[in-house]
């Protein structure tokens, strides 16, 4: 009796103490306004662009999959532009924020990363590649070089950095 | 004996009270504006001069159509009244009713707001660009739009999204105040992501000779089996044959009536049978090596045992979207395992390829739960009958079926199921490799705080395991083995005994059923499920 009641209690005290060990991997590294602080001096209000027709079509294209949303809020000031956008790693979504200046990426951020592996695509010396690249025939003007271990997080990123270039031009020539 | 038995309970309580006192979770939702097949469930309030009136309701949007079910009686019954409408198309809206009653409600409904509006204020979203939004922390607190001031007053946590559980909506002499019970967020048209369409096609059946599927899952010449890869398409198929056996969503796979849940619904079976199924499943060389390779059991097994009991305790108890949705999360995670066996084990040679996605090693997996809950649950409570096993069995087979295994691949009944256990436990597919014995080394030896909660659970897995199996992780099992074993089970059996249901029993079956009610689950269930790193699972 005297083992029972101490194993007993030991497994109820383990039981409590790995519930209390339990965490979710995933990393909220900027929160959207934090990004959109550092995207404009002075936040615009957003604007919400509808994705239909063509333009879903073509969405879908670069993502190389079906995209769910119906409509995408952005910010707009003048030749810039800021875009939030989840786009599955490996299954599930990351946070990803594009700033684009005059059809250019002038910064990509991850904002949150929900996955175990692969979250070294939020490291400057990764998004650093996406500066200045722009949109040639609905791809990236630059080769963006992958991280070991980390391939469709890295993927991600670039279908969404490419997204962001079209929608962009898409929101310019409106 | 009753203040023992009270004792032992309160000391239970207190101990399973720690896990409530959990920190915040980390957890950032997603945008819910990506959902385009979601419902809430839940009940409004209307007050304007004409006095108050209730209902329950249920919204759901399938792409671009867009359904409120108006429920004034009960929470689960079927809609008295419909308002249905095309998204962006408010001409479109029309109402379906069956009795006068429902049918002012959702005249009421229609009148104050329209269902585009609805579909986005419900997920905490405004409706058009000329919205102004107040934000609180990174969720929306206010948003005025056409008029209305909409409050969130809370919010809940479905699946990877936050979306609202109490909101207040005003517009001159009306509020309307509507509170959520839950939420589906995917697959409500479709088990597959993309809405393929592999409806089973209705062919000629022609009488056949029966395979002898144990003999091609354990061949008798000793060869490794011919391996069956489940690629997308046919695991598709799969769900939905499975997606077309279920007449009631909301009830899920099996449903309370099952023999499935009445086995797994006891925490103490699958405690005390958690190393036996481990052990026999890593004793198959494809799993050591993609566990080696693939997965954060050896760095982080308490994370890893988290995950799996979401993934598998959604596959029992959820309803039939959110048992979708973890069928093809699950798939996806297993096409990401193959690769290439790094050394010689039994029957699979050296550079031979081996993947997650492969039908016999995916059924080894699964028998390997089925017949440890079997035998941990007669160790309890006592035998179950043929009959029972049997109904059990066939339910098995729908639990395979969502991942992507044909039924025909599947031993037929209970007594194949045994033979095919025993044959695997005697063939050479089972090869306990030195990382097997290695990874059995670190699971019961992961800390010092576990030390003696895995102490006991490695002598019932010797006790349980088949004699070849334990020679092969050398694990003794001698007379000082076999009388711990012996007064570890009386434990065991005291504590099924004295757990009264709210404690003994999984708080997932809880939530499932407190879902069929339409209800929330009680706090205490709901602090056990965040135990687990999500606030709600199954409801």
């Amino acid at each position: 009796m005297k083992y029972f009641r101490s194993i007993t209690a030991a497994i109820a005290f383990v039981a409590a103490s790995a519930a209390l060990a339990l965490g979710i991997p995933q990393i909220e590294y900027l929160t959207k306004s934090d990004f959109l602080a550092l995207a404009f001096q002075q936040q615009p209000k957003w604007s919400m662009l509808r994705l239909k027709g063509q333009l879903k079509q073509e969405v879908e294209s670069i993502l190389t999959h079906p995209y769910t949303s119906k409509r995408l809020r952005y910010w707009l000031d003048g030749q810039r532009s800021a875009w939030v956008i989840d786009e599955i790693g490996k299954d599930m979504p990351i946070t990803i924020g594009v700033v684009i200046n005059a059809g250019k990426i002038e910064r990509i951020e991850i904002l949150v990363y929900r996955e175990e592996r692969g979250g070294e695509v939020h490291e400057d010396f990764f998004t650093r590649q996406f500066q200045g690249l722009t949109l040639q025939n609905k791809q990236l003007s630059g080769q963006i070089d992958g991280i070991t271990g980390a391939t469709m997080s890295v993927d991600a990123v670039t279908r969404v950095a490419t997204m962001a270039l079209h929608l962009d031009q898409y929101v310019q020539n409106k | 004996m009753k203040v023992v038995k009270l004792s032992w309970v309160f000391a239970f309580l207190v101990m399973q009270g720690c896990s409530a006192i959990l920190p915040d979770m980390e957890f950032v939702p997603s945008d819910p504006e990506a959902m385009n097949e979601w419902s809430v469930e839940g009940s409004m309030v209307i007050r304007d001069k004409n006095g108050s009136k209730e209902t329950h309701f249920e919204y759901k949007q399938i792409d671009d159509k867009l359904e409120l079910g108006i429920k004034p009686k009960s929470p689960i019954a079927y809609p008295n009244a419909v308002i249905s409408s095309v998204e962006g198309e408010d001409n479109t809206t029309q109402i379906t009713h069956v009795t006068t009653k429902a049918r002012k409600l959702a005249e009421s409904v229609k009148e104050n707001f329209t269902m585009d509006e609805l579909a986005y204020w419900l997920r905490g979203l405004p409706a058009s660009g000329d919205a102004s939004i107040e934000m609180d922390e990174g969720k929306v607190e206010t948003i005025k739009e056409a008029g209305w001031e909409i409050s969130y007053e809370d919010y809940m946590q479905v699946d990877r999204y936050y979306l609202p559980e109490r909101m207040v909506l005003e517009k001159g002499d009306t509020e309307v105040e509507i509170s959520m019970v839950r939420a589906e967020t995917g697959y409500l048209n479709s088990p597959c992501p993309g809405g393929e369409n592999y409806e089973p096609e209705i062919t000629n059946t022609t009488v056949s000779t029966p395979r002898n599927v144990v003999a091609e899952l354990v061949p008798l010449n000793g060869q490794a089996p011919l391996p069956r890869w489940i690629d997308d398409v046919a695991f598709c198929k799969q769900l939905y044959k499975v997606h077309g056996k279920i007449p009631e969503p909301r009830v899920g796979l099996f449903g309370p009536d099952s023999m499935m849940w009445r086995l797994t619904a006891s925490v103490t079976p699958a405690g005390i049978g958690a190393g036996r199924a481990l052990l026999l499943q890593t004793a198959h060389p494809w799993v050591t090596a993609g566990i080696d390779e693939h997965s954060i059991v050896r760095y982080d097994p308490l994370e890893r045992a988290r995950r799996t009991f979401i993934y598998i305790s959604t596959m029992v108890y959820g309803s039939m979207p959110q048992v979708m949705a973890a069928a093809n999360t699950v798939h996806k995670i297993h096409n990401s395992i193959e690769g290439h066996m790094p050394y010689e084990a039994g029957v699979f040679k050296e550079n031979s390829e081996y993947r997650a996605n492969e039908v016999a090693a995916m059924i080894w997996v699964a028998a390997t739960l089925w017949d440890t809950i079997v035998r941990m649950n007669e160790k309890l409570d006592g035998p179950l009958s043929p009959d029972e096993k049997e109904k059990f069995y066939e339910e098995t087979k729908l639990f395979a079926m969502l991942f992507g295994i044909p039924e025909s691949a599947l031993p037929r009944n209970w007594d194949e199921f045994v033979d095919y256990n025993e044959s695997m436990w005697m063939s050479p597919q089972l090869t306990v490799t030195e990382n097997a014995k290695q990874l059995k080394e670190d699971l019961f030896n992961a800390s010092i705080w576990l030390a003696p909660a895995l102490w006991a659970q490695e002598i019932i897995t010797a006790a349980n395991l088949p004699p070849t199996v334990r020679e092969g992780y050398d694990m003794d099992y001698g007379l000082w083995e076999q009388m711990n074993y012996t007064w570890l089970l009386a434990a065991a059996k005291m504590y099924h005994w004295i757990l009264p249901d709210g404690m003994g029993k999984n708080p997932v079956y809880h939530e499932a059923h407190a879902r069929l009610r339409g209800e929330r689950v009680g706090g205490y269930q709901q602090s056990l499920i965040r135990a687990a790193g999500v606030e709600r699972l199954v409801n």
